[in-house]
């Protein structure tokens, strides 16, 4: 995160402006009085607001829940999977030829085969978002446990460490690889989720989306559009606080 | 004897060693179809997948779709790309256009391309200029944020040193500003291409009539799973091909930047 300093109050004010001003305009010169292609900042909010009392919530959860369950779900299979190859030789030997290819083919080209195979629940949507946060976080932890410190390997076996205190000392080294994979999953996550929804879906902001579009209701898909940024927003903001909280040590990078 | 294994496996990351992954996948599939007795329609076996390849390029649809795809690829990639490479310039030159684009930079990031495309589907209908669009919105972000960082990471000292040796204007530009920021601007293009490729396969994903991605999802709608699979292969061969391209363009512009693999 940036400092705003002093002097960067007014550019910032003229940002808001450009954007609602910009917005308006454009809403201004595609009026059309039978269909609405692009409504005006306020019959947005008045949207959401209408769309709040009704539908919104559950789909709010819905999307939560997919997103949540499968960085969670994939974050562990990462980590597990990336220590493996990064500290056994057997493992890199058979795993990371697999990855290397399976990577080529993105987790977003997977939504008509996990349909095919998990039907249009949870887990269709839920099991793009395992492989989205997958592929990311076992780059990142073998990365991070193949090149740790020589240094410390060697004061760990002089200080006759256990085997659980050792791999301890070896994930907190690859920490700060591993919470890099886990921040750029968890923004990833969100475009899985809309996309499956998208395709697949009767609850969540993606199938929300999708009704607005059948019914031409672009206020509906621009509220869509909203939440789930101010949702990618929001657990950015999250992450980042829990890292300075529990890893005070790791000085937060921003990886764009 | 692990560890002489070891030294013949190609480096990670390298088409090598994709090519090995696909061979040890291919073995566990065709184990897991024999064995297992799967249902077609759950897994079919690798020769029904190929069969289906041969039988969508014979009828020539493959190419079709190819071609679909990797026309919205170009336009949108050189549209999003060139609007991003010229902002994040101006994002570096000017530090008050700096404090003016950060914002809307850091707020348009959290909107999710994939979250435009029943907008466009409204705006454009099935036609590739909605593709396009979010293609072009997609790469957009990732450019201009490479290409400023890049060119604010130059080492001051260079600069220094080249207006100690009295390099200014035009020449600054093109013979030390340049290629100093090209490794880093070439990371933003290749993250962007690879971007680029799955959107255009999600955005095809709904109210298209053509393209690769909507030859998948037609096929999952008539339960068709050998089709869906020879189409995650092409899709995953073209990115394949995209990476290698990419790798071959980057030794030839910047050999004298690192290239890391993970």
């Amino acid at each position: 995160m940036r400092r705003a300093g002093p002097g960067t109050r007014l550019p910032r004010l003229a940002a808001v402006v450009f954007i609602l001003g910009g917005w308006t305009l454009l809403a201004w010169i595609f009026y059309s009085p039978r269909l609405q292609l692009f409504p005006p900042p306020w019959q947005v909010a008045e949207r959401f607001a209408q769309l709040l009392h009704t539908e919104l919530p559950a789909d709010i959860a819905a999307s939560l829940a997919e997103a949540a369950g499968g960085w969670v779900i994939g974050s562990i299979l990462g980590i597990v999977l990336g220590a493996l190859i990064g500290r056994v030789q057997l493992a890199r030997l058979l795993l990371r030829p697999v990855i290397d290819f399976l990577r080529f083919i993105s987790p977003l080209a997977w939504v008509p085969l996990a349909i095919l195979w998990f039907g249009i629940g949870y887990w269709s949507k839920a099991s793009i978002i395992v492989l989205i946060s997958l592929f990311t976080v076992v780059v990142n932890t073998a990365h991070g446990m193949s090149s740790m410190d020589a240094e410390l390997r060697k004061a760990s076996s002089s200080l006759r460490l256990s085997l659980l205190q050792r791999a301890e000392v070896a994930l907190m080294s690859a920490m700060p690889d591993i919470l890099v994979g886990l921040r750029y999953a968890l923004g990833a996550a969100w475009g899985g989720v809309v996309l499956s929804e998208l395709v697949a879906g009767d609850t969540g902001i993606g199938a929300m989306e999708s009704y607005g579009g059948q019914s031409f209701d672009v206020a509906q898909i621009m509220v869509g559009m909203l939440v789930l940024a101010a949702l990618g927003y929001l657990a950015n903001w999250g992450f980042v606080q829990a890292q300075r909280r529990l890893f005070p040590w790791i000085i937060a990078n921003r990886a764009s | 004897m692990m560890r002489r294994l070891a030294r013949y496996l190609p480096s990670s990351g390298s088409t090598a060693s994709a090519v090995l992954g696909f061979l040890i996948l291919l073995a566990v599939w065709w184990a897991a179809v024999g064995l297992l007795h799967l249902r077609p329609v759950i897994l079919p076996s690798p020769v029904s997948v190929w069969q289906q390849l041969v039988g969508m390029v014979e009828a020539g649809t493959l190419a079709a779709d190819v071609l679909t795809s990797l026309w919205e690829l170009l336009w949108g990639f050189v549209i999003g790309s060139a609007a991003g490479v010229l902002s994040g310039m101006a994002l570096a030159r000017s530090a008050w256009l700096r404090a003016f684009l950060d914002p809307l930079v850091e707020t348009f990031r959290f909107i999710v391309p994939f979250s435009l495309v029943p907008l466009v589907v409204v705006w454009f209908g099935v036609s590739p200029a909605g593709k396009v669009f979010v293609v072009a919105y997609a790469c957009y972000f990732v450019v201009a944020i490479n290409t400023a960082s890049a060119i604010q990471g130059i080492d001051p000292l260079i600069l220094k040193a080249a207006s100690m040796l009295g390099v200014s204007g035009w020449r600054l530009l093109l013979r030390v500003v340049l290629p100093a920021a090209l490794p880093r601007i070439l990371t933003g293009l290749q993250l962007a291409l690879a971007y680029a490729w799955v959107s255009v396969i999600a955005a095809e994903y709904v109210g298209a009539s053509a393209g690769l991605g909507y030859l998948i999802t037609n096929a999952q709608s008539g339960l068709e799973t050998a089709k869906v699979m020879a189409g995650m292969v092409v899709i995953g061969a073209l990115g394949c091909v995209f990476s290698v391209t990419v790798a071959i363009v980057r030794r030839v512009l910047v050999p004298y930047a690192a290239e890391a693999g993970w």
